[in-house]
């Protein structure tokens, strides 16, 4: 059902609905959308038939919180950031469920697994030395059967490679974040509302 | 490239067709000449070919990638408006974006007039 708004209930409900996004971005978005009732009051339209032109607020701030969450995502790297804005983007395509939220989820567990992996060599390899050198202490309950140059030559290497390992899959984060944005901006270029399924 | 400009849902129709189009539209105006919120909203809803509520979120989009930037200029009537003006980056994007959609039209045609041809 489509209720006919004036200025100050348009005003509000798209107030209400860009909440979560900064003060600053809030402001600015509200004094456009003031300014265009303004233009038009002032050319002598009424306020209904200005809102009804603007079209709905809880649309038009979906994609405008999309779109400042992605800016943000962009300015400052973080998960929580990227995870708010490909989840903003949900809302904007009846399909983003699949497009957005499964590849998300893949990345994220590929990357935990590729994380767990190289903390986990790094931990054999202190593991092995931590057992190397107590082993005149722990000799009655652990048996280490190799020599001893063998063994630390093993244990660092083992540390040494899953260090590596962790600096690359930082790498790795740092190139998916960057590709991963690209594509939700990709995304919510070409991915309409819902509205314009019905409109044709 | 095609699927750009097309979406197909589920009753066969293009759905994404006109987002494409709005933007080159929105671009190309501003190419012409800087202008207001209002007087673009306006302008794209003589052609009722484009959907006019989501020319702000549009604007917006275009000013974070670059393409367009905004200042305040006074007025005889109303409020100060706030100014659209198209960026270096953003002609550019404009003259790809026509390119692309003349040769999207241009293939389609072809493709669309090939049968009756035959005939």
């Amino acid at each position: 059902m489509v209720r006919i708004m004036n200025k100050n209930s348009f005003l509000k409900k798209l107030s209400e609905e860009l909440r979560g996004i900064p003060e600053e971005e809030r402001k600015d978005i509200l004094a456009e959308y003031t300014e265009h009732f303004e233009v038009g009051m002032a050319k002598g339209r009424s306020e209904k038939e200005i809102s009804i032109s603007i079209g709905n607020p809880m649309i038009i701030a979906k994609e405008l919180k999309a779109l400042t969450l992605v800016k943000i995502a962009e300015r400052e790297s973080s998960v929580i950031n990227i995870s708010r804005a490909a989840f903003s983007t949900l809302g904007l395509g009846v399909f983003n469920l699949i497009f957005v939220l499964v590849p998300l989820l893949i990345i994220f567990i590929i990357l935990i697994s590729l994380f767990a992996a190289a903390i986990g060599i790094t931990a054999l390899g202190i593991a092995v030395l931590i057992a190397i050198l107590f082993e005149p202490l722990l000799s009655d309950y652990l048996v280490i059967g190799m020599k001893i140059t063998p063994a630390i030559f093993l244990s660092i290497s083992s540390i040494a490679l899953g260090i590596l390992f962790f600096i690359g899959n930082i790498q790795l984060v740092r190139s998916l974040y960057k590709q991963f944005l690209r594509y939700l901006k990709f995304n919510m270029r070409v991915i309409g509302d819902r509205r314009q399924k019905d409109e044709i | 490239m095609i699927y750009y400009y097309c979406q197909i849902n589920d009753r066969g129709y293009i759905i994404q067709f006109k987002k494409a189009f709005l933007r080159l539209y929105v671009l190309g105006y501003l190419y012409r000449q800087d202008s207001y919120g209002y007087d673009l909203v306006n302008e794209v809803s003589k052609s009722s070919l484009v959907p006019e509520g989501n020319i702000y979120p549009l604007l917006r989009q275009l000013k974070n990638e670059g393409y367009v930037t905004t200042y305040l200029k006074e007025s005889p009537e109303g409020p100060p408006r706030r100014y659209y003006k198209i960026t270096g980056p953003g002609k550019k994007e404009k003259e790809n974006l026509q390119e692309q959609w003349f040769l999207f039209t241009k293939e389609f045609n072809k493709l669309l007039l090939n049968g009756e041809d035959n005939e």
